[in-house]
C-alpha cells in the first residue's frame, strides 16, 4: 500500500565520515510525499547528521539523495573504492578477459564520480529551497540582532525577491499562518518566549513554501505546556500545507504521537524501519526493543514494573559469518539482520 | 515503618530584588522530605522549583531577599547558619546536581582531576574528623563510665580508664588486619568480575585493549594473594598472573588468544573459590593478637571466630559492654531530667516572644535562661545528635537581632514609599500615564520573624515532649553495641587514608558506573571534548563522589535521549536503594516522575498548588494545573489532538491576587481571580489548592484525555497481571 504513494525523498546507500568517525554508514529509505517520517536513537547515533546531510549542510562522502527524482547530493567515495580495487587487481591479473572487465569498471566509475560532480554543482537551486529546517535550539538559532520580520524575510531575499510589500505581506502572512501577530514583527528574539521563538523558527522554514521540513528534535529544548503548542502547530500546518516532514526526535513518545514511519538508528547504521504503530506492536530488533523499553510513561504502577532491556551488540548478534543487512521482513517492515535472524524474525511475526 | 524527616520546608518566601521591583520567585511553600525517598517538584521554568532547591543549598544569587521561612536539615536552619557550617554540609552531605553540565564543570580542569579533587580534599578532612570524633566520643564515655560506676572510688575509675585505653589499643591493631583484607578482597572481586567480562568479549571475538586489560587482572590477582583471601594454590596464581603479564607487551593480538583465555579463566577459579570463604572477625582477632600472644591456633575460619569471640567476650567485652551500658544510661538520664526543666523555662518565657511589638531588653533575658536550660540537655553520648538543641540559643539571637535591627530600617523605607506613592497617585490622579511604578518598602516581614522566633521555641518543646515517651522503652545494652560499632565505624574512618592512586581508581569506578565508555581514555580529557549526555554522567559522577545524604536533581536528564535518560534515572534509583539517599527531583517532565518519585509537588507561579504520592497525582489529581501538564503530553497511545496550555506564566513582579492560574484555565471560576485558595485536604496524603474542591463549587471532571488515558493504564496494568 505504501508503493503506491510517490517518493519525495530518497536516501540511497547515504555515508558520511568525518575523517576516522562513521557518523552515517550506509543508511537507505524513502519518504513518501504527506508523510512524517520520524528518525530516532540516542545521542550520537548520527541522526542530526543524517537531517543535515540531506539539505546540504554537508558534503556527502557516498550515497545518494534524490529528491522529487533529482539528485541533490552525491557522494563519491564508493565509486573510488571501487576503482582503487580494481586498479590494485589489474596490477597481478594476468587473465586478459579479466583486464577488459577491470578496464570497463573503472572508466564506469570514473563517469559516475563526474556526473555526481556535475550533479552535486548544478543541483537546482529552486528545487533545494524546497527542503527546509527547524533546528533544536530556538534560542541559539535566532540571530538576535535581526528583527523578526528581516529573520523571516532573509531567505525570500536572498532567493531574488526584491518588492518589500510582496515581502511585507508574505512575513505578516506567516507569522498569522503559526498563531503569532503582526505586531511581532519588528521585535527582536528575545523579547519572545521559547514557544514563541520557536514558531518564528518554524515561520522562517515555511515562507519558502517548502514540501521537506526537515526537524531536529524542534521540541526538546522546551516545556512540555509548550512542546505540545509547537507539536499542535506543526500538526495544523501538516494538514493546512500539506507538508512532509523528516521529524528528527529522542523522546519516542513524541515521535509515535507524530510519525506514520519511523526509522531506528543505532551507531550510523538503520537497524529498523516501519510504520510506527507496527514498530511499537512488534519491535524485532534488540536495540529498538532495548529503546522501547527504556520509554517513561505518566503511569506510576506501569512503571514500578518497568524493566529496561539492555541492548548490547555483542551479545545479542553472532556476526562473524555474515554481515547484516537491511531486509524486509513483512511489507514496509524492515530490519537490519543476517540470514539466520532474518528467519527468526520471520517466524516471529507469524 | 516510622518515617524519619531528613528536611523540612516551611514557610518558605523568597523574592529578588531587580531595577522594575521585587520578583516573588518563591511564596510561602511547605514540604517535607523523608529519608529515603524521592520527592518530585514538578512545574514550568519560572515556577520557582530551581530557586527553591538553590535556597537549600544556599548558593541564591546575591540580589535575593529570604522573606521568611525555615528549611530544617538536620536540626540546623539551612537560612540561619553561617558559611562556614555550611561548607561541612554543601556537597558532602546534599549534593546537587544541575541542570546545564556545562556550567557546573571547569572548561579549563581535565575530567580526572575534577572528579578526584574532592575526593582528596574531603579524604584527609574526614580522618582528621574521624579520629577527633573517635577521641572526643571514647573520652566522652570514659567519664560517664565514672561519673555511674564509681564517682568517689578512685581506684576503680583508674580501672575503667584502663579499659578504654585497651579497647583503644586493639581497636586499632582490628582496623589494620580489616583494611588489609579489604584490599585483598576487592582485589580478587575485581579481578573475578574483569575476567568474565574479558572472557566473554574474547569468545565474542570483540574484545578492545587486551593486553591493558590483562595486565590489570595480574595485577589484581597479585593484590588478592592474603591470608584469609587467596591462601591455597598462591604459587599457581602468581605463575597465572606473570604469564598473564607478559601479555601486556603484546601489540597485535589474535593469535594466542585460546591460550589467554584458559589461563584467565583459571584464575578466575582460583580467585572465586577464595571468595567463597568466610570472612574472619577481625575485631576479635585484633583483640587476641594484642593481648593474647602472637599467634593464633590453626583452625578454620568459622572455628576460629568462635574461639576468638570467647576469648574476647569472657575476658574484655562483657565487662566493657556493661560499663558503657551503665554510662549511656546515666548520662540518658541526666538528659531527660534536664529536659523537663528546660520544657518548664521553654513554656515560662515564652510570653515575652508574644507581645507586639517585641520589647528589646526582655527579650534578652529571656533568651539567656532558655539557652542554659537547654544547652544542658545535651547528652554527649548521643551518636546522632540532637542538633535542635546545639543551634536553638544561636538562632533566637540571630532572629532576634534581625527583628530589632529591621525595625530601624522599615521607618525610613515606609516613609520613602509613603511619599512616592503620594507623587505617583497624584499623577495618575490628573491622568498620566506613568511607565514607571512605585517600588514598595524592602522590609523584613516583622510579623514573619516573630512567629518564626515562637516556632522555635515550640518546635523544640515539643521535640523534647516528644522524647519523653521514649524514657520508658529504651535498650541500653542495645545503644552500648551500637556505641561500640560508631566507634569502629571512626576508627575505620581515621585509617582510611585516600591517595591519589585510589581517588584515581574510584573515580574509573565512578565514571564506568555512570556509563562513560574507555573511562581511562575520557580521564585525561577536557569538559569540552564530551557531548551532553557524557557532560551529564561527569557531573552526576562527581556529585555522587562524596558520597551525599541528600541528592537535588535539577532536570538532570533534560537535555538526554531516553536511553541514557532511563539508565541515569535508574542508576539514581539504584544509588538512591544502595546509600539509602534522599533525592528532591526537579523537572518539568511528568513521565521521568512516574518513575522515580514517590511523592510530588506540583509547582505554579511560585506555590505548590498539589501534593500527593504519585499515585494520587497522576490517578486522582485535582488540581486543573495538573491536568493541564498531565493532557499536554503525549504518550504511546495519544492519538487525539493535545490540550496545550493557552498563554504564559504570569509576571512575578505583580503576583496576582487569586489563584495564579485562574488567566490560564479553562475551569476558572470568580473567586479564583480574587483569592487565594487554600489547600483543601484530598485524602490523608493528596493536598491540592484549588477552588475547585470547596464544597460549594461545581463537579468538574478532568478532561478527556486524561480520563481516557488513566482507564486505558488500568486496563493495560490489569492484563499485565493477569
Amino acid at each position: 500500500m505504501e508503493e503506491s504513494k510517490e517518493v519525495l525523498l530518497r536516501v540511497e546507500h547515504l555515508c558520511q565520515y568525518f575523517g576516522p568517525t562513521k557518523a552515517v554508514d550506509d543508511v537507505s529509505f524513502d519518504i513518501h510525499k504527506g508523510e512524517v517520517f520520524g528518525l530516532v536513537g540516542e545521542s550520537g547515533c548520527g541522526k542530526t547528521t543524517t537531517g543535515r546531510s540531506i539539505i546540504r549542510l554537508y558534503d556527502i562522502t557516498s550515497g545518494n539523495v534524490y529528491f522529487k527524482g533529482t539528485r541533490i547530493c552525491a557522494g563519491t567515495l564508493s565509486y573510488r573504492n571501487a576503482i582503487k580495487a580494481a586498479k590494485e587487481e589489474k596490477k597481478t591479473c594476468k587473465d586478459p578477459g579479466r583486464i577488459a572487465e577491470l578496464n570497463e569498471i573503472i572508466a564506469r566509475n570514473k563517469a559516475e564520480i563526474k556526473s555526481a560532480n556535475y550533479d552535486k554543482k548544478h543541483a537546482k537551486k529552486e528545487l533545494v529551497t524546497r527542503i527546509q529546517m527547524i533546528f533544536q535550539d530556538p534560542i541559539a538559532s535566532l540571530d538576535p540582532r535581526m528583527t523578526v520580520k528581516e529573520i523571516i524575510s532573509e531567505g525570500l531575499i536572498i532567493q531574488g525577491e526584491k518588492d518589500k510589500k510582496v515581502i511585507e505581506e508574505k512575513v505578516f502572512e506567516m507569522l498569522e499562518t503559526v498563531g503569532l501577530v503582526r505586531e511581532h514583527a519588528s521585535r527582536y528574539p528575545h523579547e519572545f518566549s521559547g514557544g514563541q521563538k520557536q514558531r518564528v523558527g518554524v515561520a522562517r522554514a515555511i515562507i519558502m513554501e517548502p514540501e521537506l521540513i526537515s526537524a531536529d528534535e524542534p521540541v526538546s529544548a522546551l516545556d512540555v505546556s509548550i512542546q505540545a503548542q509547537v507539536i499542535n502547530l506543526l500538526n495544523e500546518l501538516r494538514e493546512k500545507l500539506g507538508l512532509t516532514l523528516l521529524f528528527i526526535a529522542h523522546d519516542l513518545s513524541v515521535v509515535k504521537y507524530f510519525s506514520d514511519r519511523i526509522g531506528v538508528m543505532y551507531f550510523g547504521h538503520l537497524v529498523e524501519l516501519a510504520p510506527s504503530d507496527e514498530l511499537f506492536l512488534n519491535p524485532l530488533h534488540p536495540y529498538t526493543r532495548s529503546l522501547l523499553s527504556a520509554i517513561p510513561l505518566p503511569d506510576p504502577e506501569y512503571e514500578k514494573q518497568r524493566k529496561r532491556i539492555v541492548y548490547n551488540p555483542l551479545a545479542d548478534h553472532d556476526y562473524s559469518e555474515e554481515q547484516p543487512t537491511l531486509r524486509e521482513i513483512k511489507p514496509g517492515h524492515f530490519v537490519s539482520c543476517n540470514t539466520a535472524e532474518y528467519e527468526a524474525y520471520r517466524k516471529v511475526l507469524k | 515503618m516510622a518515617m524519619v524527616k531528613k528536611l523540612a520546608v516551611r514557610g518558605l518566601t523568597i523574592s529578588f530584588r531587580t531595577t522594575n521591583g521585587r520578583v516573588h520567585a518563591v511564596r510561602n511553600i511547605d514540604f517535607d522530605l523523608m529519608k529515603g525517598e524521592t520527592l518530585a517538584i514538578v512545574g514550568e521554568s519560572g515556577s520557582g522549583k530551581s530557586v527553591t532547591s538553590k535556597a537549600i543549598l544556599g548558593i541564591l544569587a546575591g540580589n535575593s531577599i529570604i522573606e521568611g521561612g525555615e528549611i530544617i536539615y538536620d536540626g540546623k536552619d539551612l537560612l540561619k547558619i553561617n558559611e562556614e557550617e555550611f561548607h561541612k554540609i554543601r556537597g558532602d552531605k546534599i549534593a546537587m546536581i544541575f541542570q546545564d553540565p556545562m556550567s557546573s564543570l571547569n572548561p579549563i580542569v581535565k575530567i580526572g582531576r575534577q572528579l578526584t579533587e574532592a575526593m582528596i580534599l574531603k579524604g584527609k578532612v574526614r580522618q582528621r574528623e574521624n579520629r577527633k570524633n573517635f577521641n572526643t566520643m571514647l573520652k566522652n564515655l570514659n567519664q560517664a563510665m565514672i561519673q555511674a560506676i564509681a564517682p568517689d572510688d578512685h581506684e576503680k575509675a583508674a580501672e575503667i580508664t584502663r579499659m578504654c585505653r585497651d579497647f583503644d589499643k586493639f581497636e586499632s591493631k582490628h582496623i589494620q588486619l580489616e583494611a588489609s583484607y579489604n584490599v585483598a578482597h576487592e582485589a580478587a572481586l575485581e579481578a573475578k568480575e574483569e575476567i568474565e567480562a574479558l572472557v566473554f568479549e574474547l569468545e565474542k571475538k570483540g574484545a578492545k585493549d587486551v593486553p591493558y586489560r590483562t595486565g590489570q587482572i595480574a595485577g589484581y590477582a597479585r593484590k588478592a594473594v592474603h591470608d584469609y583471601v587467596v591462601n591455597k594454590n598462591v604459587e599457581e596464581l602468581r605463575t597465572l598472573a606473570g604469564e598473564a603479564g607478559k601479555y601486556t607487551n603484546m601489540r597485535r593480538y589474535g593469535e594466542d588468544l585460546p591460550e589467554l583465555r584458559e589461563r584467565l579463566s583459571r584464575i578466575g577459579e582460583i580467585v572465586d573459590e577464595a571468595l567463597r570463604h568466610e570472612e574472619p572477625d577481625f575485631m576479635a582477632m585484633g583483640y587476641c593478637l594484642t593481648f593474647g600472644g602472637e599467634t593464633l591456633p590453626e583452625l578454620p575460619v568459622e572455628e576460629l571466630n568462635d574461639y576468638m569471640q570467647e576469648k574476647m567476650n569472657k575476658e574484655f567485652m562483657n565487662h566493657f559492654m556493661d560499663c558503657a551500658a551503665a554510662a549511656l544510661r546515666w548520662s540518658a538520664e541526666r538528659s531527660y531530667e534536664a529536659k523537663e526543666v528546660a520544657i518548664e523555662v521553654l513554656k515560662r518565657e515564652r510570653p515575652a516572644f508574644e507581645e507586639d511589638p517585641l520589647v528589646k531588653s526582655r527579650c534578652h533575658e529571656a533568651i539567656r535562661p532558655m539557652r542554659e536550660a537547654v544547652e544542658n540537655t545535651i547528652n554527649k553520648l548521643l551518636i546522632v545528635k540532637d542538633s535542635l538543641a546545639y543551634t536553638f540559643g544561636s538562632g533566637m539571637t540571630a532572629d532576634t537581632e534581625k527583628y530589632f535591627s529591621s525595625i530601624k530600617k522599615n521607618a525610613k523605607e515606609e516613609v520613602r514609599y509613603e511619599r512616592e506613592k503620594k507623587a505617583y497617585d497624584a499623577k495618575v490622579a490628573r491622568g498620566r500615564t506613568l511607565d514607571y511604578t512605585v517600588v514598595p518598602a524592602a522590609i523584613t516581614d516583622l510579623e514573619l520573624v516573630r512567629s518564626t522566633l515562637l516556632h522555635q521555641i515550640d518546635r523544640l518543646v515539643e521535640h523534647f515532649e516528644d522524647f519523653r515517651s521514649t524514657r520508658a522503652t529504651r535498650d541500653y545494652h542495645q545503644e552500648a553495641e551500637e556505641m561500640v560499632s560508631y566507634l569502629q565505624h571512626c576508627a575505620s574512618g581515621a585509617v582510611n587514608h585516600v591517595t591519589k592512586a585510589m581517588a584515581k581508581s574510584r573515580a574509573l569506578k565512578l565514571m564506568s558506573e555512570v556509563g562513560i565508555a574507555e573511562p581511562r581514555r575520557r580521564y585525561n580529557q577536557y569538559p569540552f571534548e564530551f557531548s551532553g549526555g557524557m557532560r551529564q554522567r561527569i557531573v552526576i559522577a562527581i556529585a555522587l563522589a562524596a558520597d551525599p545524604d541528600i541528592l537535588i536533581c535539577d532536570e538532570p536528564t533534560t537535555a538526554l535521549d531516553v536511553t541514557i535518560q532511563s539508565q541515569i534515572l535508574e542508576l539514581i534509583n539504584d544509588l538512591k536503594a544502595k546509600r539509602n539517599l534522599s533525592i528532591i527531583f526537579i523537572t518539568h517532565d511528568l513521565g521521568v516522575v512516574a518513575n522515580m518519585a514517590d511523592r510530588i509537588a506540583v509547582m505554579y507561579a511560585g506555590k505548590i498548588v498539589e501534593y500527593g504520592t504519585s499515585e494520587d497525582i497522576f490517578y486522582h489529581s485535582a488540581h486543573p494545573y495538573t491536568w493541564a501538564l498531565l493532557s499536554s503530553m503525549p504518550d504511546l497511545d495519544t492519538k487525539e489532538k493535545l490540550d496545550a496550555i493557552p498563554g504564559t506564566p504570569p509576571d512575578m513582579l505583580y503576583p496576582p491576587a487569586g489563584d495564579a492560574f485562574a488567566a490560564r484555565n479553562k475551569y476558572a471560576m470568580q473567586i479564583d481571580f480574587e483569592q487565594q485558595p487554600p489547600m483543601f485536604r484530598v485524602s490523608d496524603t493528596h493536598y491540592a489548592a484549588t477552588w475547585l474542591l470547596h464544597p460549594d463549587a461545581p463537579k468538574v471532571d478532568p478532561p478527556k484525555i486524561i480520563t481516557d488515558r488513566i482507564a486505558r493504564m488500568r486496563a493495560k496494568n490489569a492484563g499485565g497481571k493477569s
